[in-house]
């Protein structure tokens, strides 16, 4: 059987609270026609949030990011941005204006990238990967 | 139609079920739906005064306006901008919904 909504949430927040230390759910709210999680958490003087909102007719949408103090040292999420939607369509990108883009934040958001769908694993694994988590 | 369950004890006192269990019935449902609706309008009101304008141009200008979601990455404040359209669309989604549900209330 599918997984629902509901059951793909928990798994995403016990893989959030397994990969960084203090995690807490700030926000669960699952109702038939969508499911959220928001969670914060942190990797040594670093702070992630995680914002997913899952419908069982919608495509999924995301927002993580990992912040020092209160800038965002990298962010990944799919909005139709339209940088991204520029990098991914050209000159014809206001034609996909509400197509969801992946793509990652740079360090103080002064650049972007398309990356491929990421999910809360992927994050994890990128966090440790690429940033030093001093004490 | 739904069925709902309540106390024995409280079903004895509401036998026979009359127009005054109805109405009851009728002003908690109205009452719980003003109180989302007014919890939603406080929510999306801290949405607008933070980004200054309402939720349909916000959205408008985050997916067509490069110069805007420039300006948010800019300052700390406003750099999670996308977390924050996502919660504000579900408020308004949500608010929809309660509307209608006051509605169908007030209607029936």
């Amino acid at each position: 059987m599918a997984e629902t909504p509901s059951e793909y949430l928990d798994g995403v927040a016990a893989c959030f609270a397994a990969g960084f230390q203090e995690s807490t759910v700030t926000l669960r709210d699952d109702q038939p026609e969508r499911c959220i999680l928001e969670m914060w958490g942190r990797f040594g003087d670093c702070r992630t949030r995680l914002l997913e909102i899952v419908a069982p007719d919608a495509p999924r949408k995301y927002a993580y990011y990992a912040l020092r103090a209160q800038r965002v040292i990298a962010g990944f999420d799919n909005a139709p941005d339209p940088r991204a939607l520029k990098l991914k369509h050209g000159p014809d990108y206001a034609e996909h204006r509400l197509e969801r883009i992946p793509h990652r934040h740079t360090e103080d958001k002064t650049g972007l990238e398309l990356t491929d769908e990421m999910t809360c694993a992927d994050f994890v694994a990128w966090v440790k990967a690429n940033l030093r988590p001093t004490p | 139609m739904v069925t709902i369950q309540v106390r024995e004890a409280y079903a004895d006192a509401l036998e026979p079920l009359d127009r005054s269990v109805d109405e009851a019935l009728r002003r908690l449902a109205t009452e719980r739906a003003a109180q989302r609706i007014a919890e939603l309008q406080r929510k999306i009101r801290d949405w607008e005064e933070k980004y200054h304008c309402r939720y349909d141009l916000f959205a408008y200008r985050t997916t067509t306006d490069e110069g805007f979601v420039s300006e948010l990455d800019s300052q700390p404040a406003t750099q999670q901008w996308e977390a924050d359209l996502m919660l504000w669309e579900s408020h308004m989604q949500e608010l929809d919904k309660w509307l209608k549900r006051l509605q169908s209330i007030l209607t029936a």
